[in-house]
């Protein structure tokens, strides 16, 4: 997760919240912030695709539309956990201080990152699904 | 397992035998290897039997529907019927087959030709050779038919005259008999079957005469070189005689067919089957008697069938107590019978009968006695699902689903290939349903499109929704239960696949959505 983080963060968001993000979490053994939060995150991708796929397996479901409104739900989830989670540290007692945009911006790699891999479970779960074997694309006569 | 010889007398004997393919098509159980339907009608032009036999051709081209392989270019059945843990499908199971007719050469059909003498325009005056009779015969002739007998025109079949229709029939014991060619291949445990009704003209003159021949004239006749007349003679023979179930529109004394006589013509005939046919316990003599006699009537006949005198204009909806007699050939079928010599010769007599019936009237699944409803409502009610989901939602819809993309789209065409053939023998469902409907009111399903397809099956119970599950309802859930079974039978023709899909499809989507199914 580290790696995928520094292609984005440091660049195109904040230098300083990626060395925050860098420091090993108290007590975890060698778990960086970004190592517990991108596995939140792709957990919760993982949880709704396997919702969208298996749980919510109806035939109603198989259309493009359903799949897309999974998607963003899952992607706008990610994006306020991120938020307000860098939020919720500024100030006392973590002293961390991000800007509001960077807050936003880091919110916004978090909900591309959590699209491209709803996108990624999507194909595996289609599979073993029972209605959604067209979503998110129809090969036909398969 | 036997084969069953059916024989459908007159206008009833029709719809019965096309109220039994229906069922047929549907998966009702029925313990043959196979039925050879036989109608008898001298009216070759008359609707009812007309649109029986197209019913029963179309049944036969679907079970026949030939698939070219890719691979040898060889054309092969697409359908294989056989009976396997894999193949459940029950849809259109029974083997139904045609008999030969010909004499010289193979004439393959469901209708028995029945010659009347000189052609087939003939009235009975000149079919009796009434002019060349000796004086006293023809005073003989006198007393037994009236002008209006003897004037009548015999393409029309007898209407309603059994006297008459007791002599045209007797052909069926002439020596070239095209009945003894249906019989060539009857074997000792095979059944006979005889569908006709008491109260009009064929069908109450064809039966006595029919069972007379099987059982009693060819075995009779010390030259005959019929190796099967003995296996027929000791035949288990089964007979359906539908007593008076609907009135006709209109029509006085003078009309030849008049439902005011229906009752008098029943009791007449009623007092001659009991002597002749019915086989009692004091009688000794086997030879002639029936095993089993099922009767059916119904006393509602507030609802009127249009006056047709026979042609092509005769064509009389369908009728639930028609149903309810082909129900009794399944019965019949489905009966383990081993008789032993004393009870050979008593006639079991069958009755039918509802267990209530709403107060409108009207008829539901739960108004059926249990064994009716046990026979009747799983596979009359697949079909139904399958019918409807054709018709409503149409192949081109199916082909998005998970399961229907599994065909190629051109297996959906509406202008040829096994699918129009299906979609064809469906709409022939749907009529006959409505047709039920405008009759004796059976109306086990409503026709509101908007409400759930499986709320619209009367008189059942919806389950309770679970907890963390889908709870799916209405074409949703059937939708559901046809995609998961798109693994079945891979590899294997498509025709098969669609059947096999859809049969578990409604059968699984009924047991998920209602209550004691």
């Amino acid at each position: 997760m580290e790696k995928i983080y520094n292609l984005f963060v440091p660049r195109l968001i904040c230098e300083d919240l990626h060395n925050e993000m860098y420091q090993f979490v108290e007590g975890s053994e060698g778990w960086a912030y970004y190592d517990i939060l991108g596995i939140i995150f792709i957990l919760i991708c993982f949880v709704s695709a396997l919702f969208f796929y298996k749980i919510f397996d109806k035939a109603s479901g198989n259309r493009t539309t359903a799949w897309l409104t999974q998607l963003i739900i899952t992607a706008v989830i990610n994006f306020a956990i991120a938020a307000l989670w860098i939020h919720g540290r500024n100030g006392d007692p973590h002293n961390w201080d991000i800007e509001t945009f960077f807050i936003f911006g880091f919110g916004i790699v978090n909900f591309t990152l959590a699209a491209v891999y709803f996108l990624i479970f999507s194909f595996i779960f289609k599979n073993i699904s029972i209605n959604n074997i067209h979503t998110p694309f129809k090969f036909p006569n398969k | 397992m036997a084969k069953l010889y059916l024989f459908g007398i007159g206008g009833t004997g029709a719809r019965v035998i096309r109220s039994l393919t229906m069922l047929l098509a549907a998966g009702v159980k029925c313990n043959a290897t196979e039925i050879i339907p036989v109608l008898i009608d001298p009216d070759r032009e008359n609707g009812d039997l007309r649109r029986t036999e197209k019913l029963l051709n179309k049944y036969c081209e679907i079970r026949r529907y030939q698939k070219e392989d890719k691979q040898t270019g060889e054309k092969k059945p697409a359908l294989s019927f056989i009976s396997s843990k894999d193949r459940l499908n029950a849809f259109f199971k029974m083997p139904i087959l045609e008999s030969d007719f010909g004499i010289n050469e193979p004439k393959p059909g469901f209708v028995m030709p029945i010659t009347i003498v000189n052609g087939d325009k003939q009235s009975f005056k000149s079919h009796i050779d009434y002019d060349n009779l000796s004086e006293e015969t023809k005073a003989l002739a006198n007393m037994l038919f009236s002008q209006a007998n003897l004037d009548l025109q015999l393409e029309f079949g007898f209407k309603g005259n059994p006297n008459i229709g007791s002599i045209v029939l007797n052909q069926f014991e002439s020596k070239d008999s095209v009945l003894k060619k249906i019989f060539t291949s009857f074997q000792p445990n095979d059944r006979i079957f005889i569908v006709s009704s008491i109260f009009g003209g064929t069908g109450s003159s064809g039966f006595p005469l029919l069972l007379k021949t099987l059982r009693k004239n060819w075995a009779m006749d010390k030259n005959s070189e019929l190796a099967f007349s003995e296996n027929v003679r000791n035949a288990c023979i089964g007979a359906v005689t539908v007593m008076p179930y609907f009135q006709i529109s209109g029509g006085d004394s003078k009309t030849m067919v008049n439902s005011q006589t229906f009752i008098s013509k029943t009791i007449a005939a009623m007092d001659y089957y009991h002597k002749d046919i019915i086989g009692k316990e004091k009688d000794q003599d086997t030879s002639s008697c029936l095993n089993y006699l099922y009767s059916i009537a119904d006393y509602d006949h507030t609802k009127e069938n249009e006056r047709n005198e026979g042609g092509e204009n005769q064509v009389n909806n369908a009728h639930f107590v028609e149903l309810a007699s082909a129900l009794a050939i399944c019965h019949f079928m489905n009966k383990n019978i081993v008789q032993n010599d004393s009870e050979k010769h008593i006639t079991k007599k069958m009755r039918f009968g509802i267990d209530s019936q709403g107060e409108t009237g009207e008829i539901i699944y739960s108004n059926l006695a249990r064994d009716t409803l046990e026979a009747l409502r799983k596979p009359l009610t697949q079909l139904w699902l399958f019918s409807r989901y054709i018709h409503e939602k149409g192949g081109s819809e199916f082909n998005g689903t998970p399961a229907g993309s599994l065909f190629e789209s051109s297996f959906f065409s509406e202008d040829h290939g096994f699918y129009k053939i299906i979609k064809e023998f469906l709409k022939e469902f749907d009529n006959y349903l409505y047709e039920m409907e405008q009759t004796r009111s059976f109306v086990p399903y409503t026709s509101h499109k908007d409400e759930d397809i499986f709320l619209r099956i009367r008189g059942v119970g919806e389950k309770k929704k679970r907890f963390f599950a889908a709870n799916e309802t209405g074409w949703d859930l059937l939708i559901t239960q046809l995609n998961k079974q798109r693994e079945v039978l891979k590899g294997q023709y498509p025709e098969e696949r669609f059947l096999e899909i859809f049969y578990r499809g409604t059968l699984n989507s009924m047991k998920e959505r209602l209550t004691d199914w």
